[in-house]
Parts: C-alpha cells; structure tokens; sequence
C-alpha cells in the first residue's frame, strides 16, 4: 500500500497519466467526436460498432477519461502540496547560514569583490547573519510552481464543471415568434437580417429579447456571429441563418391580407378548405429543352439561387400540383396567394452555464499566466557569503551559477597563462 | 500581377539572395559576404514588414474590415508569411549575440516564405465567425510562440551538428545554444498558453462553448503538455544538452503537424 501511495506521489505517475491524456487525445483527433452513432457504422464499417460500442464516438465524456482526469487531478493537488510544504520549510530556514555544501575554492579578495558586485548590480538584497552575509533575490518565484500546478487543478476542476454542467439547445424561430426556454423564460424573436445594410455584406443579426418567469427582461438586444447575449446565467448565440418560404394570402372579398412564412409542410385554405398545400422549396431549377418540362434541383450547400414552390392547389375535389417561382401568383378560390423571395430566419443557440463557474475558471486562466511568469522569469535564488566560500541555492536552467562562474572565468584563464607551460614544468621537475 | 503579390516575390527574391549570400561566405569562408549576407536580411526584413503592413492596410480596404480584424494571418498563406517575419526579426534581436543563428534561422524563414508561395496569396473572404477580437490575440500569439519553438528547434538541430563535431558540451558556444533553446521554449510556451486561452474565450462567444474537442484543440493540448513535459523534466531533473536537443527538434515536428497537419487531415471547426 505504501509502494503504490509513493508511486501516486511521485512524478513518474503524473507523466504516465499525460502520457495517457495525449493517447486519448490523438485518438478522438481521429475519430470526430461530433456525429450520431450511425454515421460511424455507415463511414467506418470495420470499426463502426467497435468504436460505437466503446464509446469512442463520445471518448471525453466517457467513465475511463473521466478517472483519468480524476487521477490527473490528484497528481496535481499532490504536486500542489508537496511543493507547498518544501516551500515552506525552505522560506522559514532562509535566514539559517547552512554549515556546508559551500564552494570548495576560497574566493580571494578580488574575487570577492566581484561578486557582491555582481550581487549589487543583479539587485540582490542582502541579510547579515552568524558571520555570513546571505543575498537573496525573487522569493516570491518559489511560488511560480506552486502556483502553476494550483492554476492547472483549477483549470481542471472548474473546466469541467463548466463542461459537465452547460446545457445547450437550438432555437429556430421566425421573426415574431418565441421559444419556451427549460425554466419558463422567453426568448423572443424581433427581426432576422442576413445581410447588412450599409456594406451588402453577409453578416447574419438577430433582434431578440428575453424575458424571465418574474418578468426580468434583458432588453431588446442584437446578437450576431461571436457578440451572444449574457442574461441570467444564459447565453445566445446567433449559429445558423436559414431559409424559410414567404406566401402573402389575400381574400379578394375582404381585401384582408396575410404573410405565411413556411419552414414545413402546411395547408394555406379557408374555412371551406379551398386553398393551398405547401410541400416545399426547391434550392434551384432547369427546364429540360426538348419536353418544357421544370426539374427541381438539390444542392449540398444551403444555398437557394433558383428557389422554386412545389405546392398543390386544392379547389373542392380538384387536386393540382404545380411549381411556383417567387414572384407568381395564383387565384384559388377568392383568395390569392403570392409567392414571394424566400427569407431568412435564423437558428438560435441558447447554453446555460450556472454562475459563478465560468468566472472561477477566467481566474485559473489569469492565475496560470502569471505562475507561468513567476516560475520561468523570477528564478529565485539564495547566496550565502562565507569565510571568502559561496554557497548557491538556485534552480540550475536559471543559469546563475554558469553566471557566477563566468565572473571567475577570465582570472582562471589568467592563471592559466601565468603558470609555466607543461615542457617547463617537467623542466623544473628534472632538476 | 498585384502590386501587392509582385512585393511579396520581391520579398521572397531577397530572402533567396540573403541566404544563397550566407551560404556562399560560409562555404568559402569569407566574412564580408557573411556580413553583406546580414545587410541583405536586415533589408529583407524591412520589406517584409512593409509587405506585412501593406497587406493588412488592404484587408482593411478590399473586405471593409475594422483594424483589428485584418490582421494578415488568415489561412495558410498569411500564417507561414507571418511566421517567417517573426523568425527574422528574432534572428535579427539574437543575431549580436549568437551569430551561429544565421544558418539555422535564415534558411526557416526563406522555407516558410517557400512554404507561403506554394499556397493561395489571394485576399479571402473572412467569415462572421472570424471576425472577433480575439483572432488579433489568438492568431498573433500563435505565430510568435510557433515562432519560439521553431528557434527552440534550430537550436536543437545546432547542438547535435555541434555534437558530432566532437564541440566540447561544457564549452561557451553549446552552452549558450541550449539555455537559448530553453529560453525560446519558455517564451514558446507562454505564447501559445495565451494562444489556447485566448481560443477558449473566443470559442465562448462563438460556439457556445470554451472546448469543443475539435483535433486542432486536441493537437494544441498535445504540443503544450509535450512541452510542459520538457520544461518540467528540465526544471526539476535538470534535463539538458542532447536530450532537450533532441526534445526540441521532435516539437516543431508536433508544432507543425497541429498547424498544417490538422488542417489538411483532420477537418474540424478550425478548418477554414
């Protein structure tokens, strides 16, 4: 047991589970993580059911990915407070003159000198102590690993609180309309523009409001492409534009006048049930030379450049089908139905993150930045002077004691030259 | 042809020069050519940068942008183009220093700029969901950390060059090239942490969502515990010299595979 809670402690356990993390992550790089279960049966007929069966379509909310993010977490909280209590003791004993480990050189007084040249000039600050001067620098840099594995625990504490707890659903209304949300809020739809006014351009906008079950209101507000509202814990987004047909009815008895914007099957009649059936709109169409005859066209992409109305006419017993292009007409009745150019109307997605989550988790960012910064640029580091013998505490990549060394370098090299050269020396030894 | 593109030959043309000039003054040992090879870089860099800001004036003019987010770094092309600037002008800062630079970096830039000319120079079209702040701070961070690694792993490449030349490991030069590979990765790193936090805050306002699992963020999450392995490994076992050498050259390798790879194998929400 305490073999396998020192192996839970050590750093080799936190390498294997990233190493396991990358594993997953390469894995559902190649598997899309987006499609229904069949999609992966038809598209990948060897492994579909294999990858369905083991979750693979939906790898990073399965169990085995979750008890690895669990044990990821207890590798980082365990880092977390590891690093803490070494912390601790070593900024409590900082002032304490160590009785060895020093440099085995006496530095002469020259050398000396240097040094606390050096010291001054890296702007060291200093404490006199038991005959020894101690110079320490960036103390507040011991916490940068802390700090970033803390940062990192967080990120993936409150992360995948946010993940686990944010719902989302989509939102297709015309203009006009509402949509009931979950808790009994409304979400009311204005107006839709696809295009923008000034520019021509693409640039999809919708107008909405919304309004809570005690009757808070978020005020008519636009959302468009990467601008969504924030409300009550609610976020909309402006996602999709889509294309919805546009019949106007009119009674010639009354001269009453009505717009019907059609996104699925519908029956446009009167109270005697003579009137339209609207089947759908074609994306586009051609006439086949020879015969006349319309052929309705389908395209991949939602694109409608030659819409066309496929509708029946029903006058009594009479059934009629036929095609209608936007800007027809046809009496059925004493009504009329005008075909118009088909709208926009737009697909609204709505996700709820329960507060205070999403701010917890901006937090964790922030926090990992600036650890980031305290552990790669505030090395600290402790030099204790002593009897003309340094000792260093720094972390070596910080490159101080290459630093320190090279202040010596040039005299070293002096020596060098001054002593007599290996022939001599044998020379002097002969005699 | 474009005012605009006959810069960006021009640009690639002195590239071609400055190096073909190194090279030649490395080969016949000849300093004066090194150091009109360096004149030619530093000129070229200069064109670059008039090439860079003439591009993101006329995104601004041709697509009826706000400043910000005409940045040039949409798609393949202005993102190697980009990217080979920021290399030049950190040869350029790193170049009193070591000198040794010159034939690692100024080979990358002129390969990116290579790179850049094989795909569409075209101004495109910019959807609604790339118009965002945030693409200024996403895409731009992105290219200087690709930046750092990429110095990072020249630096790598330097070392083991030097190694099979019998250079000494303790010596000043391999010294100074591996704390400059380190150095490069932890600028490399903090870059492209704000990368990924920035894409997080941006896929809020976008998708609805700050992690979607798509695999250019599953590749990013990679290369960043790839090099949060190498640091800490650094760090805490003092890791050094032919290992981290060797660490750095295998993460351009991943760096490059989650920035051209994935948009070519593997499309998902990033595939523009």
């Amino acid at each position: 047991m305490k073999k396998f809670l020192n192996f839970i402690r050590s750093m080799k356990f936190g390498l294997i589970i990233l190493l396991i993390v990358v594993g997953f992550s390469v894995v559902g790089s190649f598997i899309p993580q987006t499609f229904d279960e069949s999609w992966y049966i038809e598209n990948y007929p060897r492994i579909g059911n294999f990858v369905v069966n083991m979750g693979m379509h939906r790898m990073f909310s399965q169990w085995y990915f979750v008890v690895v993010c669990i044990l990821l977490g207890i590798s980082l909280a365990q880092a977390t407070i590891s690093r803490l209590i070494s912390v601790r003791k070593l900024l409590a004993n900082i002032f304490n003159v160590p009785q060895d480990g020093y440099s085995p050189q006496e530095l002469d007084e020259e050398e000396a000198a240097k040094l606390r040249e050096y010291l001054k000039e890296k702007r060291y600050k200093r404490y006199d102590s038991e005959g020894a001067t101690i110079y320490f620098k960036n103390r507040i840099g011991y916490f940068g690993s802390i700090l970033v594995h803390f940062s990192l625990l967080a990120i993936f504490l409150f992360g995948g609180i946010v993940l686990a707890l944010t719902t989302e659903e989509d939102a297709i209304l015309l203009p006009r309309e509402s949509y009931i949300l979950a808790d009994g809020s409304e979400l009311h739809l204005f107006s839709f523009q696809r295009y923008d006014e000034e520019t021509g351009r693409a640039r999809s906008r919708s107008v909405i409001e919304v309004t809570t079950p005690d009757g808070r209101t978020s005020g008519v507000r636009e959302i468009t492409v990467n601008r969504p509202l924030r409300f009550n814990s609610y976020r909309f987004y402006q996602i999709v534009h889509l294309f919805a047909g546009s019949i106007t009815a009119t009674d010639l008895t009354t001269g009453g006048q009505d717009t019907f914007y059609l996104t699925e099957r519908s029956m446009l009649a009167d109270n005697d049930g003579i009137g339209i059936w609207f089947e759908t709109v074609f994306q586009g169409f051609e006439i086949e030379e020879e015969t006349g005859r319309v052929i309705p066209l389908i395209y991949d992409a939602p694109i409608f450049p030659n819409p066309l109305y496929y509708i029946m006419v029903i006058d009594g017993d009479s059934r009629d089908s036929r095609f209608a292009i936007p800007g027809s007409y046809v009496y059925v009745g004493n009504l009329r139905f005008d075909f118009n150019e088909l709208i926009n109307y737009p697909g609204i997605r709505v996700t709820f993150v329960p507060h205070p989550f999403p701010a917890l988790l901006y937090t964790a960012f922030g926090l990992l930045m600036v650890a980031l910064y305290l552990a790669f640029y505030r090395y600290p580091s402790i030099l204790v002077l002593k009897g003309g013998r340094y000792k260093l505490t720094t972390l070596k990549s910080s490159g101080i004691d290459l630093e320190i060394k090279a202040l010596f370098k040039k005299d070293e090299q002096a020596e060098q030259e001054a002593k007599p050269k290996p022939a001599e020396r044998e020379l002097e030894v002969d005699i | 042809m474009e005012p605009l593109n006959i810069l960006f030959w021009a640009v690639l043309g002195l590239y071609t020069v400055a190096v073909a000039l190194y090279f030649t003054g490395l080969a016949v040992k000849d300093d004066r050519l090194k150091k009109y090879a360096f004149a030619a870089f530093v000129l070229t860099t200069v064109a670059h940068i008039a090439y860079f800001i003439w591009r993101w004036w006329a995104k601004i003019d041709v697509l009826e942008l706000a400043f910000i987010y005409a940045m040039p770094m949409r798609g393949a092309f202005e993102f190697a183009m980009s990217f080979a600037l920021v290399i030049s002008i950190i040869y350029i800062v790193l170049r009193a220093k070591m000198p040794w630079l010159a034939s690692v970096a100024m080979p990358a830039a002129l390969a990116m700029m290579i790179f850049a000319a094989t795909r569409n120079m075209d101004i495109q079209y910019m959807q609604d969901a790339l118009r965002s702040p945030w693409f200024f701070v996403h895409a731009g961070t992105g290219a200087i950390a690709y930046a750092g690694f990429a110095i990072a792993a020249v630096c790598g490449i330097r070392y083991l060059v030097n190694l099979r030349r019998n250079v000494d490991e303790e010596g000043k030069e391999m010294l100074q090239i591996d704390r400059l590979s380190y150095r490069a990765t932890v600028f490399g790193m903090l870059f492209f942490t704000v990368t990924i936090i920035s894409g997080s805050f941006w896929a809020i306002d976008a998708w609805g969502q700050f992690w979607v699992w798509d695999p250019k963020e599953l590749w990013s999450l990679i290369t960043w515990i790839f090099y949060a392995i190498y640091l800490h490994q650094r760090l805490r076992k003092n890791w050094r010299g032919r290992r981290t050498a060797i660490m750095s050259i295998f993460g351009i390798g991943l760096v490059l595979f989650t920035w051209i790879g994935v948009n070519n194998l593997l499309p998902g929400l990033h595939s523009y």
